[in-house]
């Protein structure tokens, strides 16, 4: 239970750990009342979510968190898109897209809590998990956070990089979710890498929280990471002129 | 009169395509998944039906067929999956990874007619996929 309760943790944790080393590097204002103000709003809409949650969860043959999801997911796709676009929309953008990423966290992380109801010594494996799963996390966004100011030193591009990864995340997600739902058709794998980087494996599960790493995308999922990848490397550029 | 009929059309094309998936059940109780290898045709959409008969969600998680999805506590959900190519899948519960484990084997067309053939008649075992 301890060790599947990191690793569920880690996995749900570490894109938002990842999205925050990045997002903070763009912000200049006061980082801690953003992070604050970004975290009351997720819990607030959280507690007003978690009474319908078990509605959400069944609507659509079952797939309404999916599309909940894929709401969430658009929604912070475009702010990222907007953080590229102009300067003025940065602070706003900042804090809807770690909002966004803190209650998707948040779902995901309460509905896994849902499994130690009951069950004797599962909430204190649930706690230490959860502490041991942050703290790797914590550990993570600061080397993170550190290496990008470095590397912003250099050069303004490493952030559009880091940035445009993280957006072609959430796009080939959505695509995937989208899949999921049948909205879109599941297509042939473009290639399959799990036997070179498993994506169960450690450094599998960080790229998939760092840019969405699959070890068997299908062609639209790729066309979706692709085309996301590279307008937000167009916008950041026009952006940095 | 012919926009009219419009509706009735499309209305007819959505039917035929949500009653166009074949549709499978897979079990979960006690956090163990039934079958624990379930055969379905290759190359053609399919659905499952996942049936959480346990009191706590769980999450169908397959990284081979790109698929991760949380059923709550005595509930049931739909995984869209296909066509997919001739093969062995394996999938988990990722919250309770020790014991909810299974494999969907995708067989091709001759293989699957057979397997219905024979699944009639005594419920044999899943046939071996190369």
């Amino acid at each position: 239970m301890l060790i599947n309760t990191v690793l569920v943790f880690t996995r749900d944790l570490l894109p938002l750990f990842i999205l925050l080393s990045v997002l903070l590097q763009l912000n200049t204002q006061s980082k801690t009342r953003l992070l604050a103000k970004a975290a009351f709003v997720a819990s607030a809409v959280m507690l007003l979510i978690t009474p319908v949650l078990g509605s959400i969860t069944r609507l659509a043959e079952g797939n309404g968190l999916e599309l909940l999801f894929v709401l969430l997911l658009s929604l912070l796709l475009l702010c990222l898109l907007l953080q590229t676009i102009h300067w003025r929309y940065r602070t706003v953008t900042i804090f809807a897209a770690l909002s966004l990423q803190m209650l998707i966290c948040a779902i995901n992380l309460l509905l896994f809590s849902l499994t130690s109801v009951g069950i004797a010594g599962a909430a204190e494996s649930l706690w230490l998990g959860a502490v041991l799963a942050l703290g790797i996390c914590s550990s993570i966004a600061v080397l993170a956070y550190q290496l990008l100011a470095e590397l912003g030193r250099i050069s303004r591009w490493w952030l559009g990089v880091m940035l445009a990864l993280l957006a072609a995340r959430q796009g080939s997600e959505v695509i995937n979710l989208l899949s999921q739902t049948d909205l879109i058709t599941q297509q042939d794998s473009v290639w399959d890498s799990s036997s070179l980087l498993a994506e169960q494996s450690e450094l599998g599960v960080f790229f998939h929280a760092w840019f969405g790493y699959e070890a068997t995308p299908d062609i639209v999922q790729l066309a979706a990471w692709a085309g996301v990848f590279v307008l937000v490397l167009v916008l950041w550029r026009r952006q940095i002129r | 009169m012919r926009l009219s009929r419009l509706p009735l059309g499309l209305l007819l094309l959505c039917s035929f395509a949500l009653s166009a998936r074949q549709e499978f059940t897979l079990k979960l109780k006690d956090h163990l998944f039934s079958p624990t290898r379930l055969v379905v045709p290759a190359n053609t959409k399919i659905k499952i039906r996942l049936i959480n008969q346990d009191p706590t969600p769980e999450e169908f998680e397959s990284f081979s067929l790109n698929r991760e999805k949380v059923v709550l506590g005595q509930a049931e959900a739909v995984i869209y999956l296909g066509p997919l190519q001739p093969g062995e899948y394996p999938f988990f519960g990722d919250f309770h990874p020790d014991s909810a484990k299974g494999l969907l084997i995708a067989v091709p067309d001759a293989k699957w007619r057979d397997y219905q053939q024979q699944h009639l008649q005594q419920k044999p075992e899943a046939p071996h996929v190369n």
